[in-house]
């Protein structure tokens, strides 16, 4: 019995011993940060199309979404922890980077060639890095928007009745607020009122920062423009202007279907996902501009980029997931599951790069158009001409939107301080060769 | 080998491995529950204070701006500047923390991005305060930067607070990974107390010894030790429990999140929420002073061991020469 209780003793011991001496350390592993702008429904939407490819290659992502993108960028970036991948919209922003020498180039192929040969010119431009005379390409389009478009409601309105609404600024949707970026709904309307009466040429001399009087923020074509927009959202007496400057853009744009509150919506493709249920269809702009004659001369386009700031495995694993085409189904599919469970529909996603393969789930009609002049455009495709200029001084294009619309009588005054902001801050040589891509 | 000399190896083999076991638990289960004293003490809790503090000075920035004057020359707004340096001084010491690992770095990183941009909509607000439309204007990119729900600065600043406190909660309970520490040394010490009773009773029927000096110090200073343990132990945990339990219920938020609408939050005056961080901060340093002391005994442990095998030794090594000797 001794024995026993002894072997006992023993035993307990031995255990109590053995667990506390194993100590099994696992390796931690590598995941990828990724920072973009998109939050709430889009966020949500991202965070969808991420797991897959966790689900694909086991790699963990960790997003952080957020409209303060750049102060947040700038400042991991600046800090030295810089996310592995961010997606931006604005170009040049990334071109800065570029030339700084933060971001990594992207020389990996994908099964239709090389990333410009799939994307190919506006939506991938080759820069310079620092002094480097080489150029590469450092970021692609994850996901489009095609702008220049007005947006009304098909079911009690037609083209016929534009005229009567023109003569009332209180029939345009318009909303100024966006939180850090508040202001771009402004530029863009500033920007392809340019576009349509002055044509691609001077647009893109103007978004570069040529150094030509023809394209000067204080010459007259883009002075024209500015006046414009600000007689089309002040017809009749209308204090839209001042009013958008307390409202949120989507709100402004959810006003087509909600009352209806305002007729005429100058936004771009992703606007639909506020239209609820709405019939909308769209204008090619030009058509409510006046000084264009009606005629189309280019079509606006935005984008998110992705660009990469840490080379990882994990990373590149990422962009290249990301950059393939096939990729796209898995947005498509994210937007309609999101769509069957959440409230407020998601428009389907536009691309750079058509995945003729791939079927859109709650495709239409409007989306189809919208798909096909993106794919092959009958005039010239430009990119969103304040996402292309330099961040300083795109920043004080959104202030001056806000500005002139709080008091248009400012806008000599304004238009002056720009074009200083642009002489000192703009570099032609610098900014991204194509800003307008050809048409066939 | 004889019976009698076998059953006498067989308990110093016992006594030993028991001995080593019993500290080596005991150690793990003492450094399990002291250990977590000071990080709550010095940094988990300091950093859910300091998100606190700095989402009240936030707000205390947007109402300087708001509630100023539209004078032409003078403005009292300024005062935001001081708020905002404040808010950014607590979120570096919260960010020094770094209680939420490497998330919780990337979320301070996303607010720090977004105080700049929030700071900047307040100073333009500041500077248009005689232009009613431009000045509104700023001021609701401010509130909506601040206040959105989900990505606004203080909802954030929430959700970096709620891992903050899942942190705490790891830390404050004596949870499964103590008990088992905490169930194992006491399971060892039980055996070990046995072993050493039987051992004395054997050598007291074996050799004819009433007492067995060195095995009955052994014993005494087993129990003194592990009792004190026990209770400085349940001093510490009680300590942390106390912390835990006033960041939980005595910390006021200062804004409740509403659906809708950035306009339409609720607030408690900010000095309700200045009186209830500091007074907080009072109640858990009250709670923890003292705890820094019973965290340093871990040392000791082994030293405990090394007395215990001494007494022991001494206790057997002469039984084991009277063995020899009788033996021949």
């Amino acid at each position: 019995m001794r024995r026993g209780l002894l072997v006992g003793a023993v035993l307990v011991a031995l255990a109590v011993l053995a667990g506390f001496a194993v100590r099994l350390v696992f390796p931690a592993e590598r995941g990828v940060t990724v920072l973009a702008s998109w939050t709430r429904g889009e966020g949500e939407l991202f965070e969808r199309v991420l797991a897959e490819f966790t689900e694909e290659t086991g790699i963990e992502v960790d997003y952080q979404g957020t409209t303060a993108l750049r102060e947040v960028l700038l400042s991991e970036v600046d800090a030295g922890v810089p996310p592995d991948v961010a997606i931006v919209p604005s170009v040049g922003e990334l071109t800065e980077f570029a030339q700084r020498g933060e971001l990594t180039a992207l020389d990996f192929a994908l099964d239709g060639g090389s990333l410009g040969e799939v994307y190919g010119a506006p939506w991938v431009n080759e820069v310079r890095r620092g002094r480097d005379t080489r150029t590469a390409a450092y970021w692609f389009p994850v996901k489009v928007d095609l702008k220049s478009l007005v947006w009304y409601d098909a079911e009690a309105h037609g083209p016929a009745d534009f005229p009567r609404l023109l003569e009332d600024g209180g029939s345009w949707c318009l909303g100024m607020g966006s939180d850090a970026t508040s202001g771009w709904p402004g530029t863009d309307w500033v920007e392809d009122v340019l576009l349509q009466q002055a044509g691609p040429e001077v647009y893109e001399g103007w978004a570069r920062g040529e150094d030509d009087p023809s394209t000067a923020w204080n010459g007259d074509a883009v002075e024209t423009a500015w006046r414009t927009f600000g007689e089309l959202v002040g017809a009749g007496g209308a204090t839209r202007g001042v009013q958008s400057l307390t409202r949120d853009y989507g709100n402004a744009s959810a006003g087509l279907h909600k009352g209806p509150v305002c007729q005429l919506d100058h936004q771009g493709s992703h606007a639909r996902g506020n239209y609820g249920d709405l019939e909308a269809a769209f204008a090619p702009s030009a058509q409510l501009f006046p000084g264009t004659e009606g005629r189309q001369r280019g079509w606006q386009a935005g984008a998110d980029y992705a660009a990469m700031f840490r080379e990882t495995d994990e990373a590149e694993e990422l962009m290249a997931w990301l950059a393939a085409p096939e990729t796209q189904r898995v947005w498509s599919e994210a937007v309609s599951d999101r769509n069957a469970v959440a409230s407020g529909k998601l428009p389907p996603p536009l691309f750079a790069a058509s995945d003729t393969d791939a079927s859109v789930p709650d495709a239409d009609e409007v989306h189809d158009a919208l798909a096909a002049t993106l794919a092959d455009p009958p005039e010239p495709l430009c990119l969103d001409a304040s996402d292309v200029m330099p961040p300083a001084l795109r920043d004080a294009f959104h202030q001056a939107v806000l500005t002139f619309l709080a008091d248009q009588s400012t806008l000599p005054a304004i238009l002056d301080e720009l074009e200083t902001i642009r002489a000192t801050t703009a570099t032609p040589d610098r900014a991204i060769p194509s800003v307008c891509g050809e048409t066939d | 080998m004889s019976t009698t000399r076998r059953a006498l190896v067989l308990r110093a083999l016992a006594l030993l491995i028991l001995t080593v076991a019993t500290m080596a638990s005991l150690f793990t289960a003492y450094t399990g529950v002291h250990s977590q004293a000071a990080p709550v003490r010095e940094r988990t809790a300091p950093a859910i204070l300091d998100v606190t503090a700095a989402q009240n000075a936030l707000l205390q920035s947007f109402d300087a701006v708001r509630d100023s004057g539209t004078g032409e020359l003078v403005s009292t707004g300024g005062g935001y500047r001081v708020q905002i340096a404040v808010a950014n001084q607590s979120l570096a010491r919260a960010a020094g923390a770094a209680v939420g690992g490497e998330p919780g770095l990337r979320a301070l990183e996303t607010v720090t991005g977004l105080i700049v941009s929030y700071s900047g909509f307040l100073e333009q607000a500041d500077r248009h305060r005689t232009d009613a439309a431009l000045r509104d204007g700023y001021l609701w990119y401010a509130e909506g930067t601040l206040s959105r729900d989900l990505d606004g600065i203080l909802d954030r600043l929430d959700s970096l607070q709620d891992q903050q406190y899942d942190v705490l909660d790891g830390q404050v309970s004596f949870d499964r990974g103590a008990q088992l520490a905490w169930g194992a040394t006491l399971l060892s010490a039980a055996a070990l107390l046995l072993v050493l009773i039987e051992t004395q009773v054997l050598l007291r029927r074996r050799f004819r010894r009433r007492y067995n000096l060195g095995l009955l110090g052994a014993t005494a200073t087993l129990l003194i030790a592990l009792g004190g343990a026990v209770h400085v132990t349940a001093e510490t945990q009680s300590a942390l429990d106390a912390a835990g339990h006033s960041l939980r219920e005595n910390l006021v938020s200062p804004w409740v999140p509403v659906t809708g609408d950035a306009d339409t939050q609720r607030r408690g005056p900010a000095e309700d929420v200045s009186d209830s961080v500091q007074n907080t901060a009072r109640e858990v340093d009250d709670a923890m002073s003292g705890t820094d002391a019973w965290e340093g005994l871990a040392g000791l442990v082994p030293v405990l061991g090394l007395l215990l095998a001494g007494q022991m030794a001494r206790g057997l090594w002469p039984r084991f020469d009277e063995y020899r000797f009788r033996a021949r």
